[in-house]
């Protein structure tokens, strides 16, 4: 399988100020099948960490266990916790081995974390292990639409209704011109309590 | 196959001692003091520097207080040869949990790492315990900064102050006051 | 020795003499190491398996085409509803062209609460079911209960997920009942791993989906359940030329599995025709 599979699911994100907003499609298919159309596609990893995979199945569900796993033995060992910079780093540093020793994984993510210092953080990495920091990011074709949508409305100062709103554009933006069928989209917040999800789009 | 190695484990005498690890201990008590104090704001490593030799370059006269990275340092009493691979292999360590995670290693973490490699050298067969006693001192942003001081058996403790080498016992007690 | 170990220096270097590299017996040691570990495969010895079996199916040296294909088309289904899980599966085993047989068992009977579905390559669905069978009765020996259902297919998820991009091909459904209640997962050599209501799987898979999909609701009647399952699959006998033979179909709800049908899909289309009133020699 290839990437391509990844480019026809969707997973947008959103950082502002004091909470980090992610949103991802709940398709799972199988060639040309819907296998299921409400598939969790965000996982929560922590207290204050979200992760949103996409790609092909079995690599993400694999990568998603190996993260969480690791991060519930880090917390176990030491008493404290990896903070969102930390698994960031632990993440992509997976991945780029694996890409080295020929087993790479097809896998984009988008990691969403509150850290009590470093505040509301969004971290975008791709399959090729590369890793970039941003206010806001999609991955996939629906994606594409995303971006100049979050580029108009997008102000750090947003709150979290508006977030949600701009999302709403962004997922009917999807659904009038994408020529794939992402029904639903699974959306979680992230802020200084925790993390919340809200209701499906 | 013939064994290359002696394959012998240190082996508990019948008193239930580890006379390997009391002898490393005591190599140790003959080495050069180094102390460590720990404070609000900061700390302190002092090292005693022995030159046993006038003849002896000072310019390759090897240093008793090592960086290990950018937040901590330690400093050792003990064999130096042995001193000079557990500071390597501290380094390494640093470096490995940098490259993992992109921070610096938080300094327990560090610690608990190299007293493995330590113990290790307890029980594996054919080893003899490493001759070495390592105070280290570091910032980390989980606790703050930190004293701690680990021994050949592999044992390893914080501290507010301590004494590692010849004569420590004296000074642990006159910083007791 | 033991420096050497410690050192991890046998990853470096390599320390054994130079004849044990490629000798006959290490040979046979790697092609049957699934005698003592089932899980450990020889792997076909070359990289990039996918691409290079496909080569099978191009040409060889001499310019004539060499043919392996593998066994692929079936329909499988499976959906849970308030009175358990219901299988439903066909039995036409096929190589490209030809059927090699209208007969097979296409569901894996596990244990006494959990089945097990094929489709893709007959082989290694029949074979990695046979290794979870194994894991699933150890695991019910050392623990004194039965393994549930998400256990049971997160072992098979996991243990292909090895074997991914090395040409396996797979798509599997295990049902099973344990202290959840009825459950469904469906596996495939991707490594996926989902629970579900209503799946199905195989080049038939897409006509069953029509009658599936139009027919089912969490309501249904046991009986009504068993109709809407081998109606499914005699559609896709129907029209998908890779699947036929018997439909077989399978109920499982707290007491266990119970095999309830296995028709002739000739049958069945008869009974059906003449359901709808037509007539015999229109058939």
């Amino acid at each position: 399988m290839s990437i391509t599979t990844s480019m026809f699911q969707c997973l947008i994100g959103i950082q502002c100020e004091d909470f980090v907003i992610l949103a991802a499609d709940q398709m799972s298919t199988q060639s040309i099948i819907i296998m299921k159309s409400d598939m969790v596609k965000l996982y929560k990893m922590s207290e204050k960490l979200v992760m949103g995979f996409n790609g092909s199945v079995g690599d993400t569900l694999q990568l998603s266990q190996f993260v969480a796993t690791n991060m519930v033995l880090y917390q176990i060992k030491n008493e404290y916790q990896l903070d969102t910079a930390a698994l960031v780093h632990f993440t992509r540093k997976t991945l780029a081995d694996g890409l080295k020793s020929g087993k790479p994984s097809l896998v984009n993510m988008l990691i969403a974390g509150y850290d009590d210092t470093a505040g509301a953080q969004l971290y975008s990495v791709d399959f090729l292990a590369a890793c970039v920091k941003c206010p806001y990011a999609a991955h996939g074709y629906g994606g594409l639409f995303c971006m100049s949508v979050l580029d108009y409305y997008y102000k750090p100062s947003l709150t979290e209704s508006e977030a949600y709103e701009i999302l709403k554009l962004c997922v009917h933006e999807i659904h009038r011109r994408l020529f794939l069928n992402l029904t639903n989209f699974h959306v979680e917040i992230v802020s200084a309590v925790g993390v919340r999800t809200l209701p499906v789009i | 196959m013939a064994r290359r190695y002696d394959t012998r484990t240190t082996i508990f005498s019948p008193e239930g001692r580890l006379y390997q690890v009391e002898y490393a201990m005591e190599a140790i008590s003959h080495a050069g003091t180094s102390l460590g104090i720990l404070a609000t704001d900061g700390i302190l490593l002092a090292a005693e520097r022995r030159n046993t030799n006038k003849l002896l370059d000072e310019v390759f006269f090897s240093e008793k207080i090592y960086k290990l990275n950018d937040d901590m340092v330690c400093s050792v009493a003990g064999i130096t040869s042995d001193a000079n691979v557990l500071t390597n292999e501290l380094r390494l360590i640093a470096q490995r949990y940098l490259i993992q995670y992109g921070e610096s290693i938080p300094c327990e973490q560090l610690v608990s790492w190299l007293c493995d490699v330590k113990q290790a050298y307890t029980q594996y067969g054919g080893k003899r315990p490493f001759g070495v006693s390592i105070l280290y001192m570091g910032w980390d942003k989980h606790y703050g900064y930190q004293l701690y001081q680990s021994d050949p058996s592999g044992n390893y403790g914080g501290w507010k102050a301590t004494c590692i080498g010849n004569n420590s016992a004296a000074a642990v007690s006159s910083l007791k006051q | 020795m033991a420096l050497i170990d410690l050192c991890h220096l046998e990853n470096k270097i390599n320390l054994k003499p130079v004849d044990s590299l490629a000798s006959f017996q290490n040979d046979v040691i790697g092609c049957s190491l699934n005698f003592i570990n089932s899980a450990q495969l020889a792997t076909p010895p070359f990289g990039n398996p996918i691409e290079t079996l496909a080569q099978f199916n191009t040409k060889d040296d001499t310019g004539k085409r060499v043919k392996i294909e593998f066994d692929h088309g079936t329909t499988t289904l499976g959906f849970r509803y308030q009175g358990g899980v219901l299988l439903a599966v066909d039995s036409r085993a096929t190589g490209g062209q030809f059927i090699g047989s209208q007969t097979m068992k296409k569901i894996v009977e596990i244990n006494d609460y959990l089945l097990g579905t094929l489709a893709g390559g007959a082989a290694d669905c029949v074979y990695w079911d046979r290794v979870l069978a194994k894991q699933c009765r150890l695991y019910e020996l050392r623990n004194r209960e039965r393994i549930s259902v998400a256990a049971a297919s997160k072992l098979m998820a996991n243990m292909v997920y090895n074997y991914k991009g090395m040409g396996l091909s797979m798509g599997m459904m295990i049902a099973g009942y344990d202290k959840r209640g009825a459950q469904l997962y469906y596996v495939d050599s991707e490594g996926s791993r989902t629970a579900g209501k209503v799946f199905s799987v195989g080049s038939g898979s897409v006509y069953a989906y029509g009658v599936l999909d139009s027919g089912y609701k969490w309501e249904l009647t046991d009986e009504e359940a068993q109709e809407l399952g081998r109606r499914a699959i005699y559609h896709a006998t129907h029209r998908d030329a890779y699947s036929g033979g018997i439909v077989r179909v399978y109920h499982l709800n707290d007491k266990g599995w119970v095999n309830i049908s296995n028709e002739d899909c000739m049958d069945l289309h008869f009974k059906y025709q003449a359901e709808k009133g037509v007539k015999e020699e229109e058939f």
